[in-house]
């Protein structure tokens, strides 16, 4: 059942206590043991936050010099923007393998608006749709309508990740980190149960029934609050086992990667790829967020913008790849964004600094609404405002685009429109049908 | 006439100026009062109401004064001038404050906090109305709860303070008087565990410990520190490879050599330096105004060497044997180790970077955390950041200003295009940095990295603005003079209007600008409210049409109100942390425990972070079971290379599994259990229950297990070669003090088995039950059937790691429970230590 406003934390403990004790069945069945919740098989949404703000005039927005304007990207003295199907994208990095291949798989969002210069604000908007605190993730918003009873109902591997209350985030650094975690029971070492059996159901049965008494004293909101977490913890725990049924050993998962950017850094990005398929393959949640930093390039801009983009190109192309091996390709949204943009110019460090304007990029396996361009920016990178139905230049009556159109379209995508408004989040925006394949503004 | 005056800007300055002098018809009472109560709030309003600011450029009446030394009398006066307007009246401004009313700032303070009704009475004063006493922030807020037994309040603050449970005269004395409860909290905060606590506390907000968790630290001290010359003396790359070759691994870390030197010599002390000022000047009762202003830093021995402290310590000497107290221990000390590169200074950079000449030595001025090289380093700056993150965390931490949340939510993009010197002109920019930029301006000395005048010893300015022309620019563009500290096309060092024109001492002067202010006091408080509430502090909800919108405000300014309270004691009792940690402890955000009122429903958000039902915190689950157990789940002996030991929740894979941080990739706490979470918590008790529950059967054994212990070397990797690979526990009254081994769940036994279970109940829960309580019976039930099941079989199943070759044996456990009643207990504690009450406090 999921969480929802109109559902306080008391009667979610309240049932909680009730469907451990066996009594949620109506106190027909007898059980003491809540039976796991079955195996998540249904839509399953993921966000890559390149956080630090993306060079998107080098990516999926492409800009070349303006005669008399200060140089907005070096590529572009010598270089000329690239197509690939109906996707525009800039000859850097690793683009060109990058959007050759997965051009069909896209929708390109440019000119998006965040309408500040500041990361905290950026970031929360981009990722909530909202740039006041208090509105959930896209991601968080997915799990708590569609998976809030599994034990990784949304999963953090990285990056923002406020719920709004609706849901509780696991957080997940290394899936390799938390092996001998997934059943606390057994020993990690040999396969058996590190104390008798006896003993555990003994000890299990003991805590059920101290909960029936701790929930008839007269708790606090807050004692209330860490207790219905603590209940609905224990009960959706028993099915992480399942997931060392599927965990490669730790010499197959994924190594780190050496970047190349100007201070060596190396990411587990894609180990962290890897968890959260896997968990999404285990059938314990449907929501997973990723990040990957560094695109915060004050200094030396290109220097850092162009491995951090080769390997999101790298990073996303193993996505796919290991989800179509695991069987999950089929059923993934994925929401790739940043805080913002960079300026159009660079400055005296040869880097450049914040600038309100970004893009996102959504991605599935083969949609009907996939190879499109919505959004428009001017040669220096300013939005262009759009018609808000056809979604063409419209500079009269148009409107720019906002995270919360972006954010608004997604939800009606995955049919989380009408779950957010229940739970107190609706997003105050005119609906743009950015996935109407029949649209574009390319 | 008057608004086409005022339209004027200067004019306006002028006028404000002119009615600023005895001719002033804003009395003495509004002026006191606006100064006492209501500056502080209105700092939040100059982000955009000076001239030229955003709200100036689209037309605001209410321009304030930013600076002067009559600032509050200026802007005291101009709100009152502002309210004599036929067209404005107090319903407006407290509207445009709360974000409505068409306010372009959108809301400053939230309807009914602090700041609000601090305004609101300053409007009623002016209006010739008296106050209503001032901000109180919420009259019913704390309706329907009810504190915790003083008791239990004293066993919360004892575990959390000092890793201690408290003595029974102890718990008789509270109960007499709050005062008395007090002044008891305050005898815990003493001790190693105590010392561990401020540590932690200071790291979840300064995120230093990072460097000792993966991120690089890039200080460099080997070419600006000629002492950090030492490595050479080491013959480093001979004995390093020679280690890692052909001798016994443990070698590296046996004795100081090449391959410990980087540790050793300065990154755990460095890293280390400013929590460990922040303690040392909590535990010695001095002014907490020191963290930002001590001329002091922190050092240990090998700090000591590398900043030629002289600090009583021994020189380090190549092959000194190491030990973790070498690490640990920490004495005042000052930075007088930097080259000074001016003059006949050479180094040399082949293979790593050392001083070979220089002509003598800096003095590095300190103002407490604000010089120190880790929280430099940490907030690092770059040309064209200059100090900027320095300041928002400066003023984050030690002013309570999210310099972020300053700025209007939404900003269109040509505000923001612009690219002639936008800090300083553009509206949509200055907002921010106008407040900023004169802080990041006072860390003018410091480099990228936290390096004294890290560009040849004479500034720390980036070459790209000194020297244009290296950079394929015009030597003509660049406002620089030669002996510049700072940029001549930013802000002028500074803080709240007042400039400094010191060049080397400019952070001293800014650490003694910030105690000076109001808001310091403040941020302390907020600085310390999760390590001692258990939650972050609460930010304004911004929303007024979200559905919880009132909950979330009621609780907002609740907490602004207890804030503002505490502040106050702080500043009237010297800021004594001791004392601040003390009153905080004593508030109903600490105390409040359960809930009489009939309107539960309407205030489970609000009351969320009310009270006791906190999650522990790994570190927090680590020091109680410390308090009750004397050792942690998986504890080993500490050595150079884990100085302060490890333990599973500290230092294992379990710790960020469990909530915790890295102060690196993962910088909030989890305050709820999940799934994972879950199992972590059912593991530890999987594998410390039977063990503590063993020992305390055992308590004949310990002091041999702590003596053989204790002959264990501390280098050995070879763990057949160790008496213990677990610590021994330190000495507790004993847990199983009712019953023996041998005695059994018998009808004759029952009194004695309950007895025990209360006891345990009470010691390990922290409630108190009699025999009579359903769980008692419970816990019995459980008891008697794995004894029961024991029987059968004649033999007792308690697999169990103990930690120690000499007890770790299937055939000793057998001996050591005749009658099967330890390994039944095993079960009982694995039960307790399973419990909410366990886990939560």
């Amino acid at each position: 059942m999921p969480l929802r406003k109109d559902l306080t934390r008391r009667r979610l403990l309240q049932n909680a206590l009730l469907a451990t004790s066996g009594l949620a069945l109506g106190g027909l069945t007898g059980s003491r043991v809540l039976a796991a919740p079955g195996r998540y098989q249904g839509k399953l949404v993921v966000t890559l936050q390149l956080n630090g703000g993306v060079d998107v005039t080098s990516f999926c927005d492409p800009k070349v010099n303006t005669p008399g304007e200060p140089k907005i990207n070096h590529w572009a003295d010598n270089g000329a923007p690239l197509q690939a199907g109906k996707i525009s994208f800039a000859p850097f990095a690793n683009n060109e393998t990058f959007f050759n291949k997965y051009k069909k798989d896209m929708l390109v969002v440019n000119g998006v608006d965040a309408q500040t210069n500041s990361h905290t604000t950026g970031i929360l908007y981009n990722w909530s749709g909202r740039n006041s605190q208090g509105s959930p993730s896209i991601t968080a918003l997915h799990a708590a309508k569609n998976s809030p009873e599994q034990p990784l109902a949304y999963t953090t591997l990285g990056g923002f990740s406020q719920t709004g209350g609706l849901i509780r985030f696991t957080r997940i650094n290394d899936i390799n980190n938390v092996r001998s975690l997934l059943a606390p029971n057994i020993n990690p070492w040999d396969g058996e149960p590190s104390r008798p059996e006896a003993e555990t159901t003994a000890v299990k049965n003991y805590i059920d029934n101290s909960l029936e008494g701790l929930a008839a004293s007269s708790i606090s909101p807050r004692q209330m609050a860490t207790m219905s977490a603590y209940v609905e913890g224990r009960n959706s725990r028993q099915g992480l086992a399942s997931l060392l049924d599927i965990l490669p050993p730790q010499e197959d998962m994924a190594p780190d990667v050496y970047l190349g950017t100007p201070n060596g850094w190396s990411s587990d990005l894609l180990r962290r790829i890897q968890g959260a398929l896997l968990i999404f393959k285990a059938g314990l949640g449907s929501a997973a967020d990723l990040e990957l930093g560094g695109f915060d390039s004050h200094d030396a801009n290109d220097q850092w913008q162009d491995p951090l983009l080769s390997f999101t190109a790298e990073a996303v192309d193993f996505f796919w790849s290991y989800a179509e091996e695991l069987g999950l390709a089929d059923r993934i949204t994925l929401l790739i964004g940043s805080d913002f943009g960079r300026t159009n110019y660079y400055n005296d460090a040869d880097g450049k600094d914040h600038w309100p304007i970004g893009s996102y990029i959504v991605m599935e396996k083969n949609p009907a609404w996939g190879n499109r361009v919505v959004g428009l920016t001017d040669e220096l990178h300013f939005p262009v405002p759009i018609n808000p139905s056809t979604l063409k230049k419209d500079v009269q009556n148009g409107v720019n685009v906002l995270p919360s159109h972006v954010h608004l379209a997604l939800r009606k995508h995955l049919n989380l429109d009408k779950f957010a408004k229940q739970a107190g989040f609706p997003l105050d925006v005119q609906s743009m049908p950015l996935f109407d394949a029949s649209k574009g503004t390319v | 006439m008057i608004n086409s005056l005022i339209r004027e800007k200067k004019l306006w300055l002028f006028l404000s100026l002119l009615l600023a002098t005895p001719y002033s018809y804003a009395n003495k009472e509004v002026q006191d009062y606006y100064a006492d109560s209501v500056a502080s709030y209105v700092e939040a309003c100059l982000a955009c109401h000076l001239i030229d600011g955003v709200a100036d450029s689209r037309g605001a009446r209410l321009i304030l004064s930013g600076s002067g030394a009559n600032q509050d009398q200026l802007n005291a006066q101009t709100i009152t001038d502002f309210f004599a307007f036929s067209d404005v009246d107090a319903a407006l401004i407290l509207a445009k404050i709360s974000g409505g009313a068409s306010h372009g700032g959108a809301q400053v303070y939230a309807k009914g906090s602090a700041g609000y009704l601090a305004i609101d009475d300053l409007l009623n004063l002016i209006a010739g109305e008296s106050t209503d006493g001032g901000p109180d922030g919420g009259n019913d807020f704390w309706r329907g709860l009810v504190l915790e037994p003083p008791e239990r309040t004293l066993r919360r603050a004892a575990i959390l303070f000092g890793g201690k449970l408290p003595k029974n005269s102890q718990y008789n004395y509270v109960k007499k008087s709050d005062a008395n409860l007090r002044s008891t909290v305050l005898k815990f905060m003493k001790g190693d565990e105590f010392h561990s606590f401020l540590i932690t506390g200071a790291d979840d907000r300064l995120h230093t410990e990072a460097f000792n968790n993966g991120m690089t630290f890039e200080f460099g001290f080997e070419g600006d520190y000629p002492e950090a010359n030492l490595w050479w003396e080491l013959d480093r790359i001979a004995t390093c490879q020679e280690i890692q070759t052909n001798g016994d691994p443990s070698d590296e870390f046996r004795e100081l050599n090449t391959c410990s030197l980087a540790n050793t010599l300065y990154k755990f002390g460095v890293v280390r330096a400013p929590v460990e000022l922040i303690a040392y000047i909590v535990e010695r009762n001095l002014s907490y105004k020191q963290v930002v202003t001590a001329k002091y830093s922190m050092v240990n021995q090998f700090t000591n060497n590398v900043y030629r402290s002289g600090a009583a310590f021994p020189k380090p000497k190549a092959g000194q044997a190491l030990e973790p107290s070498h690490f640990l221990t920490y004495k005042k000390g000052s930075d007088r180790g930097q080259a000074n590169y001016l003059g006949a200074f050479e180094g040399d950079c082949d293979p790593i970077c050392r001083v070979k000449k220089f002509p003598g030595y800096i003095n590095r001025p300190h103002a407490g955390i604000l010089t120190e090289p880790a929280w430099l380093a940490r907030y690092p700056t770059t040309d064209t950041n200059r100090n900027r993150a320095r300041a928002r965390w400066t003023f984050y931490h030690f002013l309570g200003v999210d310099i972020e949340k300053s700025a209007p939510r939404t900003t269109d993009a040509v505000a923001l295009s612009d690219n002639d010197n936008p800090t300083m002109k553009n509206p949509a920019c200055t907002v921010c940095h106008e407040r900023m930029d004169p802080v990041a301006g006072a860390y003018q000395n410091f480099g990228d990295f936290g390096r004294y005048r890290s560009k040849g010893g004479t500034d720390s300015l980036a070459e790209a603005y000194k020297y244009p022309e290296w950079f394929g620019g015009d030597p003509a563009d660049t406002p620089y003079q030669e002996g510049d500290v700072w940029y001549r096309d930013m802000r002028k060092p500074g803080l709240s209007g007042k400039a400094t024109t010191r060049k080397h001492g400019s952070l001293q002067w800014l650490g003694q600008e910030i105690v000076k202010d109001p808001r310091f006091a403040r941020a302390a408080v907020a600085f310390w409210w999760p390590a001692i509430m258990g939650s972050d502090p609460l930010v304004a909800p911004e929303e007024s049409t979200d559905q919880d919108y009132e909950q979330k405000l009621n609780a907002y300014n609740a907490q602004q109100a207890e804030v503002d309270s505490l502040a106050q004691k702080f500043r009237s009792k010297g800021f004594r942390a001791k004392q601040l940690f003390a009153d905080m402890v004593l508030s109903p955000w600490f105390r409040a425990e359960g809930f009489e009122g009939g309107d539960l429903q309407s205030r489970m958000l609000e009351l969320a972070t009310v009270g006791s039902g906190r999650l522990l915190t790994p570190e927090e689950l680590d020091r109680k079971a410390f308090a009750i157990f004397g050792t942690r789940w998986n504890e080993q002996n500490s050595n150079p290379w884990e100085p302060e030991g490890w333990t599973q929740l500290s230092k294992g894979d379990e710790k960020i599994a469990y909530g915790g941080i890295d102060s690196f990739g993962v910088l909030d706490r989890a305050r709820e259990l999940t799934a994972l979470m879950s199992n972590v918590a059912e593991r530890q008790a999987v594998e410390f229950a039977c063990r503590v529950t063993i020992l305390d059967f055992n308590r004949e054994k310990l002091p041999d297990l702590r003596n053989q212990c204790a002959k264990d070397a501390w280098w050995e990797t070879d763990w057949e070669k160790l008496e213990c690979e677990l610590a021994a526990p330190d000495p507790r009254p004993a847990l199983f003090s009712n019953v023996s081994k041998t005695t059994e769940p018998t009808d004759a036994n029952r009194a004695k088995i309950e007895t025990q279970i209360v006891k345990l109940y009470d010691t390990v829960l922290g409630k108190k039950v009699t025999r009579s309580h359903p769980e008692v019976k419970e816990l019995y039930r459980l008891l008697e059937s794995r004894w029961n099941e024991f029987n059968g079989q004649g033999w007792a199943d308690n697999p169990c790691w103990l930690g120690s070759k000499n007890i770790d044996d299937w055939a000793w456990d057998q001996k050591h429970d005749p009658k099967f009643m330890v390994a039944a207990w095993s079960s009982v504690m694995r039960a307790l230590m399973t419990n909410y009450w366990y886990l939560h406090d």
